[in-house]
């Protein structure tokens, strides 16, 4: 091996003897290092994109959410709340199921007798019911091998959102009067949300706080801007407006998700009150279980780890478990990013290719320019196989020289990403980059992934470079070489 | 005693341009401490015996034993390298390389620790103050003389301690005073070192020095004298 590197570093380095074959090598480092410094700024700029587009796509959603499934609506455990006095005869949502005492609240002695057609119960091997709810938590809670998984209750209900603006001039000291109304998600308030940081508004004369996206601002909404949030109730004397006082406590970011502007976080009294006053069936559409994971990255792990273990304890078929790329808003969007990363790595992988043909020229000059000494090597007792690992190491070298070059400048590149927008936007007039899509400031981090893939891409391409060079050097008979000299 | 090195029945075709049947069924016997000289006309195929007998040339037919191991594709590189030192009339050093670094070059080929102070550099040192280049060890050997780069050429073809030495005209691009100087080099090799030295040249003077002569002539080996004066 160190007669091969030896002999090897000794043909690679430049000479003035060996102009042609210095040249050619120079320029293949160089146009290599320049396809590698291009797709690993591309590739890190598209992947810190990507990361924050999801981060903001998902941001007021968990990684990993569990949603009821009809089954569970369908099931004897969700059902029999409506037909029992110690439930009220309703349903109960699953934060009160966890916090209910008894699985079954059913009693034949005081409840009406349950139709003959009501689901069977799910029984224990014990004969008792089995509390899908409290079961569920506790398969979560032990679930949670790949870090810490905080589930949350979630509920989103529907109402209307009226806001009453009585802002003053700060010039000229009038006051001006403007109201605001939105049809609204009302949803509660998350602490687990590690992105969205809320801190828990309190009630004052003016009603519940709340928290709504920041995109209001630019309506002139302020924070401590009062109104109510209004719902429609059925009484007996027909259709009534109720409404429930707010003042205008934060902001939050509402990301790319398509309702993000249009949710509202409430206090869970709040969200109790629409509840209980609104028909089981609409509220019902928004109940679930955020499970919350340190990253994005540990939710897809988790997801299966979660299902198998639902699957074990029976609970598998009341629940729809999903990721965040499973998410209906942002399934298109997150699949649209990943053709594109792997349609350019695709062409990353061509014009490396390309880049890479040059080995196969300056090796075969290179061949050629030592033929007289490959058969010198050859009567010293080199064989055909070491002569052939020369020629592909020089390869496999000249790609990892290529390589080291183009991430050292690709590094560069990044850390100065910054200054580069600047000069392109001074270049064209314009922001060259705009921020609604890309944020303030480009993503600049160096991504592993496309290292890895660079990394491996160009030394396996200069490697496969290197074998036809290689064969030819191999097939060099020394005593035709000798002789002819 | 076992010969060192044995061709049995050795022919080499050369099918380009026409086939020419350059070697008909060569059978030599060389034993150790031997100088065999292969003299003959020019084009009669004695460098190409000489480069079959160091396996540096495929056979068409017959085979090929080194020290009694039979030589085969897969077994000729190490053989070579184990066992054959080549010497030839154009030197082949390489030229980018000092004196020292091609002496050393067997020894790397052989996976031998070559830095300073190991037994391969401590030995390519003394070779070369042996052929009386001890000053020119760090000379790009480009730069070197014919009869310095034979010099060379000698200490290198010594560097792994090969028990045969073949020598293809070694004194062929030399003045006749240097050429003197490189027979005695090579026939001490086999005196001294007990080397043994198959020596392809047109030179009489030292074939006449060596233990045998053989002649070769239309493709046939015949031998001319075995044995000293």
């Amino acid at each position: 091996m160190r007669f091969v590197l030896s002999v090897a570093l000794k043909y690679l380095l430049p000479k003035s003897r060996q102009l042609s074959v210095s040249i050619i090598s120079l320029v293949s480092i160089l146009v290599i290092s320049l396809v590698v410094w291009l797709v690993i700024v591309f590739l890190s700029v598209t992947e810190g994109i990507e990361t924050n587009w999801t981060k903001q796509l998902v941001s007021l959603n968990a990684p990993l959410r569990m949603t009821p499934t009809e089954a569970y609506y369908k099931s004897y455990y969700y059902q029999i709340d409506q037909v029992s006095l110690q439930s009220n005869y309703s349903a109960k949502t699953i934060g009160e199921k966890l916090i209910s005492s008894e699985a079954d609240p059913y009693d034949p002695s005081f409840d009406a007798e349950v139709p003959a057609d009501f689901p069977k119960p799910d029984l224990k091997a014990d004969g008792s019911l089995k509390d899908i709810v409290k079961e569920s938590w506790e398969t979560i809670l032990k679930c949670k091998k790949h870090g810490v998984m905080e589930p949350e209750e979630y509920e989103v209900s529907l109402g209307n959102l009226h806001l009453s603006m009585v802002h003053e001039n700060p010039l000229s000291k009038e006051r001006s009067q403007t109201f605001l109304t939105q049809a609204s998600y009302i949803t509660s308030f998350s602490e687990a949300n590690p992105s969205v940081k809320m801190v828990r508004p309190e009630t004052t004369e003016k009603g519940s706080g709340i928290v709504i996206a920041k995109n209001f601002q630019n309506n002139g909404v302020l924070a401590g801007d009062a109104g109510h949030i209004s719902y429609y109730t059925q009484t007996t004397s027909g259709i009534q407006e109720q409404r429930l006082p707010i003042y205008v406590a934060g902001f939050y970011d509402p990301g790319f998700m398509p309702v993000g502007s249009k949710l509202i976080f409430v206090d869970q009294m709040l969200i109790s009150m629409l509840r209980s006053n609104i028909s089981i069936a609409d509220t019902m559409l928004g109940n679930g279980i955020h499970l919350w994971t340190p990253s994005l990255k540990e939710a897809v792990e988790t997801k299966k780890e979660l299902q198998k273990a639902l699957e074990e304890g029976g609970l598998s078929k009341y629940w729809k478990v999903e990721a965040f790329s499973d998410y209906e808003f942002a399934r298109p969007v997150l699949e649209q990013l990943q053709s594109d990363k792997t349609l350019f790595s695709l062409i990353a992988v061509i014009i490396l290719i390309v880049a890479c043909s040059n080995i196969i020229s300056m090796l075969l000059l290179l061949v050629n320019d030592k033929k007289k000494e490959i058969g010198i090597l050859q009567s010293m007792g080199a064989s055909s196989f070491r002569v052939a690992a020369i020629f592909g190491t020089c390869g496999f070298f000249t790609g990892l020289v290529s390589s080291i070059i183009g991430i050292a400048t690709a590094s560069l590149t990044l850390k100065h990403l910054q200054g580069l927008v600047n000069f392109l936007s001074f270049l064209q007039g314009h922001e060259a980059f705009h921020a609604a899509f890309y944020g303030e400031m480009l993503p600049n981090e160096l991504s592993m992934h496309s290292l890895t893939f660079v990394l491996i891409a160009t030394t396996l391409i200069s490697l496969l470079a290197g074998i036809v060079p290689a064969i030819k050097a191999s097939r060099i008979r020394p005593a035709e070489t000798l002789r002819s000299e | 005693m076992e010969p060192i090195l044995q061709a049995k029945r050795l022919r080499k075709i050369f099918l380009h341009p026409s086939p020419v049947e350059i070697l008909k069924e060569i059978d030599i016997e060389i034993y150790p401490g031997e100088s065999t000289a292969i003299v003959g006309n020019s084009g009669e195929g004695k460098s190409t015996l000489l480069y079959l007998l160091g396996t540096l040339e495929e056979a068409s037919s017959g085979n090929l034993y080194i020290k009694g191991k039979k030589v085969t594709p897969s077994t000729s590189a190490p053989l070579r390298n184990a066992h054959i030192g080549f010497i030839f009339q154009s030197f082949h050093l390489l030229e980018d390389q000092t004196a020292l670094q091609n002496v050393l070059m067997p020894a790397l080929i052989a996976g031998k620790e070559i830095r300073k102070g190991s037994f391969a550099h401590t030995r390519a040192l003394e070779l070369l103050e042996q052929v009386g280049l001890s000053h020119r060890v760090s000379f790009t050997t480009r730069l070197l003389s014919g009869g310095e780069k034979q010099r060379v050429a000698i200490a290198r073809a010594l560097c792994n301690d090969p028990a045969i030495l073949l020598a293809d005209e070694p004194s062929g691009n030399l003045d006749s005073q240097t050429a003197l100087l490189i027979h005695d080099l090579l026939l001490s090799c086999v005196q001294k070192l007990g080397k043994t030295l198959i020596v392809v040249t047109h030179n009489q003077e030292l074939a006449a020095l060596c233990t045998n002569i053989h002649r070769l002539h239309q493709g046939i080996l015949l031998p001319e004298r075995l044995g000293p004066l």
